[in-house]
Parts: structure tokens; C-alpha cells; sequence
């Protein structure tokens, strides 16, 4: 499957990218393993800077060894361009936060965000 | 039980180009993980080239090693593109006398053990894809310039790998009928088979790796490419059911390698296998990113290269050395051997210790296979979207992933228990081969050696997992 898919698709362009900021909050910075922590996302697009707002958004976390699965998560619009989600991680070590979804124009985005380690409990 | 005499498997693996094709589809996984390992997103989980390579390759090949054999040697791609170079340039050298054995493809085994833990190899699609390349390379460079397997039997740290867990394996290739080999004239299965018409054309190789089938003990150095069913002129060769394990204990001398008791190379190999499969394992837990932060708080706060390598130099260096000298000069001298060295018990008892160190591996590789088999769908879907622009296989399933890991680790437990029963039994065959009159007592040390290895891989899967991989 993956060589019929690298194979079908190789010679096609890739998609306009959208121009995005997303900046990224998480209480605590470092969370522990099975403990809930609170994540934050401001997605901010256009110039100057303004909040994207009524759009969806999913937080995809992923270790940084392959094969692990991810955490994903639907994030609920606070309103002014910021979006919550609760994430609980199942492993310590390396994770990155992938941001993504579709803009209220229809362009979707995936938008690596943010990278920290989950610790183990002391 | 001959495979080669089971309906559908058998005339495929008897067809003259089974290999090719099993050779086509690895070449085919190759060239996804180059390419999208050099186009694809800069990030080991959602990229091909490290989810195929860390999870499912290695996954693969300790399940293929378990069921049936060394097959991935049988579908090496390396080995494709060399034989494609070799139509363009034969080689004419022989490679040299003095570097033959294992000694450098032990060095290259640690090699790459380390070089996968100071990188974060499995994080790294570019890195991966650039190690890929330069197995190719390797492979074409050596066999475009040395004749025969050169590179399987002397370099390739994958190959040693297989040769070793091959061992514990239920197949392997031999003569069906003694009587017919003695009666032979030709030797084709080692010679190769040539043209009648024209007797310096070759249209059949023997065996490139110096096996001369009615002399083969074991699956040792043997690559499974099945040139030798190819060859023989009297379809004497079959892919034979057995004990796993047992050649082990055989210390008849095999062709090609000699008594395998005498072979300090090749011990020597077996005991990075061993030592190995723990450190590798060890590696992922939080204990070793302790450990080393101690190492090189300890060094004066040295690099990562440095605190790891002294890490290296204990786990695969001074621990084994320890802990098989010891052994070794607690087991009494051999009754039936002439050998007196207070070591020689060392490379005969080493062997048995194998299972236990494959069942880690096999823990270890097939724990993130488990896990992670189906991360392939997604990672697919998400590389047709970077590519194409559009969800062209459906938006990524990232919640398709695998087993849960606690649920795996019964299943760890269990291979372990196996492969310490195995390594007990295999030294106690040992113990009463060498030891006829005092079997138990001699098997003594080695039985404590193969349980205390078997109780620190039982701490290490109790240990929590700590993947890094971001340099933090």
C-alpha cells in the first residue's frame, strides 16, 4: 500500500500552503505521563496577524519513535482564534504537536507546533 | 517435512526466479524508503522511511527468523543490484585471507548499534534513507571489486544478525540423500552449473558463500538463496524441517566455517547477539537516559558521544567479558577435548546462550511492530496528501496504530520464558557433549549465566519506556 500510494501520487504537486502562526500553550510545559494537561492553541493567519476564529482544529501529538500511537484530539473553539484540548500521554519521552484542520476558507493545514518532553513521575 | 515439496510454495521456491521476486518487492520497499525518506516530511513517525525500516523491517525479519528462516536475506535487494552490476563489471579479486571471518563485521555490527542510539536513527528519515544507500553501496562496492559473497559472508552486519538468529530457526537447507551427493561428479551446488554447450559459460552459480551442501551443518552463513536447489543436477536439496536450536550443540565440522567451537570470531558474534539484544533494549527505558546523565555528570560532563560509548564499552565490552570469564573458568576442563585453557569452555558454552538473546530481540523488535503495524495506513495517507495536495487515500486513520502496549508485554514475558528454557536446554546438550561423566556440574555456570541474563531482561520490560529522539 504505501509504495501504490508514494507511486500514485509522487508526480503530483503539492498544495498551496496557508500562511499560518500558531502559537502554543500547555499546563504544565512538561506534563507526566496519565496526567491530564491542559493544551492551548492561538491560530493567527493573514497581515497583519488576526485570530482565526469558527474553525476546527485537531491537536495530533506524536513520539518521536515511529510506530507509537498518537494522541488526537478535537479542540473546542474559546473563541478570539484560541482553541483548548486536554491531553493525557500514555508514554514518556519526545513528543510533537501537529496542528491541524481546515480554515473557515475551506484550506486545510497541518502545522508542526510544538515539541516537549513527557516526564515520568517522581 | 521438505518444504520444497508442499503444494504452491514448493514449485514457487523452486522457480528459477523466486528470488528476484522476493528481491523485487524489498527493492520496491527500498525505494519508497529512500525516496520518501529524502521528500518526506522531516519527522520519524509520520515518514515511510523510519516507520518501515524501525517498525516493520526489523519487526518482520525476527518473525520470519522464528517461522521459517533467514528469508530476508533470500529478498535482499542489496544483492539484486549487485548481481545487476556484476552483468556490467565481474568482479576479480578474492578477498583477502587475513580479513576473512567476523571481526570486521562485528566491529560494523557495534557500529551501527551505536550510530542508532548517539543519532536517534529511528527519528531520522534522512539519515535513514542515507543508511539504506549506503548498504547499497557497501554491497555493490565490495562484491563489484571481491568475487563471490564477499560482502554477506565477511561485512554485512544485517546478514551476521541473520546468520546467528537463523540458527534458531525451523528450516534449513540440506541434502535429501547422502548416497547421491557421495555419488556426484560434478558439484554443482558449490561449482555451479555450466553450459554443456559452451563449458565456460556459467548459467547456474553454486553456493557464493563457500557451503558445499553434503559438508553444511546448520543455517550458519547460509543466506537462503536457494542457488544451490538451482544447481544441483540431482534435486537433492530440500528445505528441511529440524529442532530449532540444536545445530547449536553440533560441533561437527560444517563446510565453509569449520567446527564453530574453534571459531573465536564467531563466538565472539554470538555474544554481541546476546549482549546486544539487552543494551539495545535497555536503550529505550528511562533508566539508560538516567544512566547516562550520571555517566557524564561522572566524566565531568562529557558528550552525548562519549557518556554513550562508555556505556557502549560496558554494556557490550566489559559486562560480557565478565560475566562469560567467569563462566568460563568456573566450568571444569573438557574430558573428551584436548584443549586446557582455562577460557576454552568460553566459545564452546557461548552458543547456547542464543534463544535467550533472539527471544529479547524478537521482545523487543516485535513489541513496536505490534504496536505500530498498522501506523503504515496512515503514514501512507498523510505522505499522498504532502504530495498530492488532496486526501488522494482518504483522510489519515492516525488512530489506526496496533496492539496496546501493556497488552503486548504477556506476550514478551512468554518469548523470554521460551527462549530461557531453550538457552538452559542448549547448555545442558552442551554440558553432556563436552562433559560426559560430570554434565550437570559443568552446565552449572552457564544455567546461572543464561537465568541472571533472562531475570535482566525481565527488569528491563518492567522498566517505563522512554523514547527520545529530538535531541532534548
Amino acid at each position: 500500500m504505501a509504495f501504490i500510494g508514494l507511486a500514485v501520487v509522487a508526480c503530483r504537486p503539492a498544495s498551496e500552503t496557508v500562511n499560518v502562526t500558531v502559537e502554543w500553550r500547555m499546563t504544565p510545559p512538561s506534563p507526566l505521563v496519565n496526567q491530564e494537561a491542559s493544551a492551548e492553541v492561538t491560530v493567527l493567519s493573514g497581515v497583519p496577524r488576526q485570530p482565526v476564529r469558527n474553525a476546527t482544529f485537531d491537536i495530533e501529538a506524536h513520539m518521536s519513535h515511529p510506530g507509537m500511537a498518537p494522541v488526537v484530539r478535537r479542540t473546542s473553539d474559546d473563541g478570539n482564534g484560541v482553541y483548548g484540548a486536554r491531553l493525557q500521554f500514555p508514554m514518556s519521552g519526545d513528543w510533537v504537536v501537529f496542528v491541524t484542520g481546515t480554515m473557515p476558507g475551506g484550506q486545510a493545514i497541518r502545522h508542526r507546533t510544538a515539541e516537549f518532553t513527557v516526564r515520568l513521575p517522581q | 517435512m521438505d518444504v520444497l515439496r508442499w503444494p504452491i510454495v514448493g514449485p514457487f521456491l523452486r522457480w528459477r526466479h523466486a528470488r528476484t521476486a522476493l528481491q523485487l518487492c524489498l527493492l520496491a520497499m527500498a525505494v519508497v524508503v529512500v525516496v520518501h525518506g529524502f521528500v518526506g516530511p522531516d519527522f520519524g513517525s509520520t515518514n515511510l522511511a523510519t516507520v518501515l525500516t524501525w517498525v516493520h523491517y526489523r519487526g518482520l525479519l525476527v518473525i520470519a527468523l522464528l517461522a521459517i528462516g533467514n528469508l530476508f536475506c533470500t529478498g535482499c535487494p542489496f544483492i539484486r543490484v549487485r548481481d545487476w552490476g556484476r552483468r556490467l563489471h565481474a568482479p576479480s579479486w578474492a578477498w583477502p585471507k587475513h580479513l576473512r571471518g567476523k571481526w570486521i563485521a562485528v566491529a560494523l555490527f557495534i557500529a551501527v548499534l551505536f550510530s542508532y542510539e548517539l543519532f536517534d536513527l529511528w527519528a531520522l528519515p534522512r539519515a535513514t534513507a542515507w543508511l539504506v544507500l549506503a548498504y547499497f553501496a557497501g554491497a555493490l562496492a565490495i562484491d563489484l571489486t571481491f568475487k563471490g559473497a564477499t560482502f554477506c559472508k565477511h561485512l554485512c552486519p544485517i546478514g551476521q544478525f541473520n546468520f546467528v538468529a537463523s540458527t534458531i530457526s525451523p528450516f534449513e537447507l540440506r541434502t535429501r540423500e547422502q548416497g547421491t551427493c557421495e555419488s556426484c561428479q560434478t558439484a554443482d551446488c558449490i561449482a555451479g552449473r555450466y553450459s554443456p554447450t559452451a563449458p565456460t559459460v556459467l548459467v547456474q552459480r553454486g553456493c557464493e558463500l563457500g557451503l558445499f551442501l553434503p559438508a553444511k551443518v546448520g543455517n550458519v552463513d547460509c543466506t537462503f538463496c536457494l542457488d544451490c536447489v538451482q544447481a544441483c543436477p540431482h534435486d537433492n536439496i530440500a528445505i528441511a524441517s529440524r529442532v530449532p536450536g540444536l545445530e547449536l550443540a553440533d560441533d561437527r565440522r560444517r563446510s565453509g566455517i569449520g567446527r564453530i567451537t574453534d571459531r573465536l570470531d564467531i563466538a565472539v558474534l554470538v555474544v554481541l547477539f546476546v549482549f546486544g539484544s539487552l543494551l539495545n533494549a535497555f536503550a529505550m527505558t528511562a533508566p539508560a537516559y538516567q544512566l547516562q546523565t550520571s555517566i557524564a555528570d561522572l566524566l565531568g560532563g562529557v558528550s552525548s558521544a562519549v557518556s554513550l560509548g562508555a556505556m557502549f564499552a560496558v554494556g557490550l565490552g566489559l559486562v560480557p567479558a565478565m560475566v562469560v570469564g567467569f563462566a568460563a573458568l568456573a566450568t571444569p576442563r573438557p574430558t573428551l577435548s584436548v584443549r586446557t585453557s582455562v577460557f576454552s569452555a568460553a566459545p564452546r558454552f557461548v552458543y547456547g546462550l542464543v534463544p535467550l538473546g533472539f527471544a529479547m530481540w524478537f521482545a523487543h523488535y516485535g513489541f513496536h511492530l505490534a504496536t505500530g503495524l498498522l501506523v503504515v495506513v496512515p503514514v501512507t495517507q498523510s505522505a499522498a496528501i504532502d504530495t498530492a495536495g488532496f486526501a488522494a487515500l482518504g483522510q489519515p486513520l492516525w488512530r489506526w496504530a496496533g496492539m496496546r502496549p501493556g497488552s503486548v508485554f504477556p506476550i514478551q514475558l512468554g518469548v523470554l520464558l521460551l527462549g530461557t528454557i531453550g538457552s538452559v536446554a542448549l547448555v545442558r546438550l552442551i554440558a553432556r557433549r563436552d562433559h560426559p561423566d560430570r554434565a550437570a556440574r559443568a552446565a552449572v555456570p552457564w544455567t546461572i549465566v543464561a537465568c541472571a541474563i533472562a531475570v535482566f531482561a525481565v527488569w528491563i520490560l518492567f522498566q517505563p519506556m522512554e523514547m527520545r529522539g529530538m535531541g532534548q
